[in-house]
């Protein structure tokens, strides 16, 4: 099923109707549905919201999406929650928004939610045979890659995990949110190379660290980099001879997130590819990063 | 022919009695059946916190009879979320059960899937404390009421096949 079908499917049937009231054209490029509790859903098509034909969400609207997308085990998925997020099937990440919970060790969780986004996950196979010769020129060397949120970081790290995988490189995969394997039955639902070993639903710096005890690894990939435990993990992995392949939030031009600064600082990268979006189409380009 | 018939209304009071005591023994077993299923149940989201879906498919190799079919009633029907909710789900698997198990199960429906592991654990030892004491109750019945059960139809088989005779 494609991704838009199966985000949708998680929706109840009033709204899964108005979701796929969609033209095939404009559902084959939705990044994301959103609901918001009081308002009409809406869909994101390159970049802009689009409110779909449907009366406004309900309480149990929302309720019906998070059961739905833990396949009625909310009680199973509190660790995912506590961090704001829910993974869904098919690498649908749905985040969820409402009044914190919080403890002394953070955020414990969400009630009342009043929103929720169902991201959905696209393979482009071939999207990074642009770059590709620039980045395997005079070898592999650990990349980062940076954009804004929703231009496709994700997207292109799937593909250059599975180029790499069948390239001969060991790729381990640290996958958070399931998003870039969508693991969570054991087989990889994205084609992510002969040679990769998935991680999924460890946060990240925990599954880096299991991946370098565990499966001798060659290149680690994981998606947005964070907190300080990411950057642990990674200059960890660096310090053991892995190349690092890893997304980062960030705008050309604009100021490096802290965790993007650690890392650059310590010279943990060699170069660092631009997603931007230019007239609804994925522009990359490819910086070779000074040696720290 | 009236002994004939003097045996055969002895024998037919007898069944009578085993059948009674037979329902009662019935009963006590779907009780003990449910009592198991619930034991597990607590025992999966205390410990693994597993996934609805896999849990009931678990359950459903692992238990027999009634609790076995309920099982695999909710794994099956938990592939149909979206369409319905976990507690419509719950109350469908439920229906082919007696009144008072039932309605022992049936609040479980309004917890499963939408809370937390230890709201839903202390839910489901609620309900399994219920099914134990319903169970208790069936164990005494049986052992109180089957023999007498067995012991007046037959003796009042006998006393109707005496006069007869």
């Amino acid at each position: 099923m494609a991704g838009f079908e199966t985000a949708a499917g998680l929706l109840p049937s009033g709204l899964r109707r108005a979701a796929m009231e969609l033209a095939e054209d404009s559902r084959a490029v939705c990044e994301e549905l959103r609901l918001r509790r009081g308002r009409p859903p809406t869909a994101l098509l390159e970049g802009r919201e689009y409110v779909l034909r449907a009366g406004p969400v309900t309480e149990g609207d929302l309720r019906a999406v998070l059961e739905t997308a833990s396949r009625g085990s909310l009680h199973a998925a509190e660790e995912q929650l506590r961090r704001g997020f829910l993974a869904g099937p098919g690498g649908v990440r749905v985040g969820v928004c409402g009044t914190a919970v919080a403890g002394q060790a953070g955020m414990e969780g969400v009630r009342e939610v009043s929103s929720v986004c169902l991201r959905i996950p696209r393979a482009v196979p071939g999207c990074a045979d642009g770059i590709w010769d620039g980045l395997t020129a005079r070898g592999f060397a650990s990349t980062l890659i940076a954009s804004p949120p929703g231009a496709g970081k994700t997207t292109l790290l799937r593909e250059l995990v599975r180029k790499l995988s069948c390239s001969g490189w060991r790729v381990g995969v640290a996958d958070e949110r399931g998003e870039i394997a969508d693991a969570w039955s054991g087989e990889p639902a994205f084609d992510v190379g002969p040679a990769t070993d998935v991680m999924t639903g460890a946060p990240k710096g925990q599954g880096t660290a299991a991946l370098l005890r565990a499966m001798d690894i060659q290149v680690i990939a994981m998606d947005e980099i964070a907190g300080e435990e990411d950057v642990r993990a990674l200059l960890e992995a660096v310090g053991c001879g892995v190349k690092l392949l890893a997304t980062v939030h960030g705008e050309r031009g604009g100021p490096d997130s802290p965790a993007c600064r650690a890392l650059l600082r310590a010279g943990a990268f060699r170069r660092r590819v631009w997603v931007e979006r230019v007239r609804g189409a994925r522009r990359y380009t490819l910086e070779e990063l000074p040696c720290a | 022919m009236r002994l004939t018939g003097a045996a055969l209304l002895t024998g037919a009071g007898l069944m009578a009695g085993l059948l009674a005591a037979g329902q009662l023994r019935d009963r006590l077993r779907l009780r003990e059946e449910l009592c198991r299923m619930l034991e597990m149940t607590v025992f999966e989201l205390d410990r693994f916190r597993t996934p609805l879906p896999d849990m009931y498919g678990r359950l459903a190799q692992r238990l027999d009879g009634e609790a076995g079919r309920l099982c695999a009633a909710m794994a099956a029907g938990l592939e149909s979320l979206g369409e319905r909710d976990v507690a419509a789900v719950w109350a469908e698997a439920l229906r082919s059960l007696p009144e008072r198990e039932r309605r022992i199960l049936l609040p479980l429906g309004q917890v499963l899937g939408r809370y937390g592991a230890a709201e839903l654990g202390a839910a489901a030892a609620a309900c399994r404390e219920d099914m134990e004491r319903a169970r208790d109750e069936a164990g005494a019945e049986l052992r109180d009421k089957g023999r007498i059960y067995v012991g007046l139809s037959a003796a009042g088989a006998a006393a109707v096949a005496v006069l007869l005779l």
